[in-house]
């Protein structure tokens, strides 16, 4: 134990000695890691919070398609749907997008006579079935991009180019506010008005399984019985999502790997380049009575130091980039641009094996890149130091 | 009558054998010293002195022949186990000093300790042990960069008696030293035979072989003993 203890303390004397280099090279190995890491934290918070949202949605959902486009779905077939065995609950849903000339931002609008699942209000109150028009909910994306407030007013354009004036009554809040920041709900009269569906038409039926287990044999009697629909599952929408995060993720990670790579090849060709003063000094060790093993530790603890600092740092500093301040550095590249661009704070989710994952990409190369020059070193005959 | 501490018998060391480029360093050098000897070998740059110095100080093995260190037949050692009998029985003291740039006079004369496994209270009074009788004690802080040629001269002898060796190698210790330095450090060698080492000093400087404290004198010339005496 006191050798291992020894050798560490000796290690550490000759890391202060080149503290500057050894520093250095802490802060760009640490910039990697941060950046790595900083993308695997976020993927897997979106993953994690988008979850999280779309479990508050309805188990299916169908839209109608014609010609490839969709559009509103005749209220008709609900009585059709809510026949169908094993469905607890069908609703009309009328949605769709609004464009703000003012702004060019897009918003959602959504049509109801309350809240919606899921989401809760910040301020003000939601929407009753009492309220046949002239109010509406909104994301905090709306009020900042117009600078209004509740109780404003404020004005949008229906499909007929008419004004239509509508009077803030609450402002969400959710889990997260990765959905409803660019969300207006507004009563059903109205969202029709904006979105230019008729009474007799929605923009999809939702339906509610009553057994989870059941809800593959409710889709095939769907688009068995009804003709040019889609019929979309909650389990599908969140399987997207998560491929869409992933997949942009693991564009940014491929990049970030190609840095790490390129940092090792770089230790590689350090460490394999050892420089005659550190192979003169493995010399002196050598003939002074260490043992190949005792270099070997002394170069593994250096290693150690090294990448595992620089590796915790990289994760605290991406922990803190992602959770506290909010990923500012990947939310452009990784959920995407938009004039009402989300304004989520990430929930706070990391799992053990990412950590693992980190450490193992990070710390092992690093070991292998520094310790196997070394060792090449070390195995030369300690007698070369008697003629150096 | 002292004990033998080292017996070469008919030791052959060539370099590269049946390349173009072989080098017979060491040709059929059959040798013994006591206890308590200082022994010099004696002979010009090339003869083969230091690569002697590196058989019998378990650096390197003979191509052929039998060497015993201490009592023990080293000739068949793995290089494993040549490392730990040399950690433990030998110190030395290379032509250059060949000491750590950068680290302390106390940091560079620990370095043989450091895989003794010794605790850290234990190590601290061998280094200040063998700094206070070689005269470095005021200068273990300083790193050696700062040290003068003779004190550096003596963290290196330091260095080599920290593990407590019974033996000294020495390799041209005195090649970098002027007259004054190089009589301080026969006079420091002098003081080391009362502690009971025996040292070998490879070395061309009449200053040391020539010296009073040199027991025998070896002479040698291509990879032979060509006269060895008193």
């Amino acid at each position: 134990m006191s050798r291992w203890i020894n050798i560490l303390g000796f290690t550490a004397l000759l890391l202060k000695r080149y503290w500057r280099s050894t520093l250095s090279l802490i802060v760009v190995y640490s910039i990697i890691v941060f950046a790595f890491a900083s993308v695997l934290m976020f993927i897997q918070s979106l993953s994690y919070e988008s979850g999280i949202v779309l479990r508050s949605l309805p188990d299916v959902w169908v839209q109608r398609v014609i010609g490839g486009r969709l559009v509103p779905i005749d209220n008709d077939v609900t009585a059709g749907l809510a026949k169908i065995r094993g469905v607890s609950c069908v609703h009309q849903r009328v949605w769709g997008y609004y464009f703000d000339e003012g702004t060019g931002g897009v918003f959602t609008i959504v049509g109801s006579d309350s809240i919606p699942d899921g989401l809760t209000m910040l301020a003000g109150k939601g929407l009753t079935s009492f309220d046949t028009a002239g109010v509406a909910v909104c994301g905090t994306g709306y009020l900042e991009l117009h600078g209004v407030s509740i109780g404003s007013d404020i004005i949008f354009t229906d499909t007929e180019r008419h004004l239509r004036t509508l009077r803030i009554t609450g402002v969400f809040t959710s889990s997260s506010d990765l959905i409803t920041r660019d969300l207006i709900v507004v009563p059903y009269g109205e969202a029709r008005r904006l979105l230019g569906i008729g009474n007799t038409s929605s923009t999809d039926i939702a339906i509610d399984v009553t057994n989870p287990d059941e809800v593959e044999t409710v889709v095939r009697k769907i688009s068995q019985r009804i003709p040019n629909v889609r019929v979309v599952t909650r389990e599908q929408l969140i399987s997207t999502y998560q491929s869409l995060f992933g997949y942009r993720g693991s564009l940014f990670l491929f990049g970030l790997m190609i840095s790490l790579l390129a940092f090792v090849i770089l230790a590689w060709q350090k460490a394999g380049g050892l420089s005659s003063k550190e192979q003169r000094e493995i010399g002196i060790q050598k003939a002074v009575g260490w043992s190949i093993p005792d270099i070997m530790i002394q170069k593994f603890c250096e290693g150690t130091i090294i990448s595992f600092n620089a590796t915790l740092l990289g994760l605290i500093a991406a922990y803190c980039h992602v959770f506290f301040f909010g990923a500012p550095l990947l939310k452009p590249f990784l959920v995407g641009w938009s004039v009402v661009f989300p304004g989520f704070h990430l929930l706070s989710h990391l799992e053990l094996s990412s950590i693992v994952l980190v450490f193992f990409l990070s710390v092992i190369p690093y070991l292998a890149a520094t310790v196997v020059p070394s060792w090449k070193a070390a195995i030369s005959d300690p007698a070369e130091i008697m003629h150096a | 009558m002292p004990e033998k501490i080292i017996v070469a018998d008919n030791i052959i060391k060539i370099f590269d054998e049946g390349q173009p480029n072989e080098v017979r360093a060491v040709q059929s050098v059959s040798l013994c010293v006591f206890e308590g000897e200082i022994v010099a070998f004696r002979g010009p740059s090339g003869s083969g002195k230091t690569t002697l110095l590196s058989l019998l100080g378990c650096m390197c093995k003979p191509t052929s022949g039998e060497i015993i260190v201490c009592g023990e037949r080293i000739t068949k050692w793995s290089e494993h186990f040549l490392t730990m009998f040399r950690r433990k029985h030998i110190g030395f003291v290379f032509q250059n000093f060949n000491l750590i740039e950068h680290l302390t006079a106390y940091q560079n004369i620990t370095v043989p300790a450091i895989p003794l496994g010794l605790s850290f209270h234990e190590m601290n009074l061998r280094v200040h042990k063998w700094a206070e009788i070689l005269r470095v004690d005021h200068r273990l802080a300083f790193p050696i960069n700062l040290l003068s040629g003779g004190e550096i001269q003596r963290v290196a002898i330091a260095r080599a008696l920290v593990a407590e060796p019974e033996l000294i190698f020495a390799d041209e210790p005195t090649a970098h030293l002027d007259t004054k330095l190089s009589n301080e450090l026969i006079e420091i060698f002098s003081n080391l035979k009362d502690y009971g080492k025996t040292l070998l000093i490879a070395t061309h400087d009449p200053i040391v072989y020539g010296s009073k404290i040199v027991s025998r004198i070896i002479d040698f010339r291509d990879g032979h003993i060509v006269e060895s005496g008193a």
